[in-house]
């Protein structure tokens, strides 16, 4: 069964699952709060893409990439993108696995991946951005 | 009769399901000896996968039983077993 594309090997294997997330975005960073308080364990460590560090210790993602959606890079060095990250993050955090049963309904992808590209398009639209401690909403 | 199987499949694959995400890896070794010993490990989505298939099979259950048998002409009854 061809459920999922395979995620990208990483050389970089960080010691918890790494969510690299858009800190200049007013939602993302809501996301990423709720998703803190959900973390009960801490398996998670979360860094912003305009982090310095982040170029460094993940040569292979580039700017682009980043900026177009959410990257996790868990311990095995995998790169999961966008949707797939998500679908990640519902197994991976006991609080989201009521939301890994429709997530994982075979064939149901490209239809989870065109509704978090469409909230990604227009997520500056949705809150607002905030850069130099500075936010300006929509 | 379908009705009890969809009900069946559903709870089979809710059980598999489960259990794929108790255990890690299972390892088969023949029973006469021969060759070595496998080790199976399921993919990471593969219970979730199964849970989601056999919730959605039960729920259809579930919903069947809401639907009415045909009926026949007035005064006939029933035309057949759902």
């Amino acid at each position: 069964m061809t459920h999922s594309r395979s995620p990208a090997a990483l050389s970089a294997r960080p010691v918890r699952d790494t969510v690299l997330y858009d800190g200049h975005c007013r939602f993302c960073r809501s996301q990423i709060a709720l998703l803190r308080r959900l973390d009960i364990t801490g398996r998670l460590q979360f860094t912003s893409l305009h982090d310095p560090h982040v170029a460094t210790t993940f040569p292979e993602l580039t700017q682009d990439e980043l900026l177009e959606e959410m990257v996790l890079v868990d311990t095995r060095g995998r790169a999961w993108r966008g949707a797939e990250a998500v679908r990640y993050l519902s197994r991976r955090l006991v609080a989201l696995w009521p939301l890994a049963l429709p997530l994982h309904v075979p064939g149901s992808m490209p239809l989870w991946t065109a509704l978090y590209r469409l909230v990604a398009r227009n997520r500056y639209r949705i809150a607002g951005s905030c850069t130099d401690g500075t936010c300006r909403i929509p | 009769m379908m009705k009890n199987v969809l009900l069946a499949a559903g709870i089979f694959a809710c059980v598999v399901g489960v259990e794929m995400l108790l255990v890690d890896s299972a390892v088969v070794v023949p029973i006469d000896g021969s060759g070595p010993p496998r080790t199976m490990t399921a993919p990471d989505w593969a219970p979730w996968t199964l849970l989601s298939v056999g919730a959605a099979t039960i729920l259809n259950f579930a919903n069947l039983g809401h639907l009415k048998p045909p009926t026949g002409p007035v005064g006939r009854g029933p035309v057949g077993h759902f």
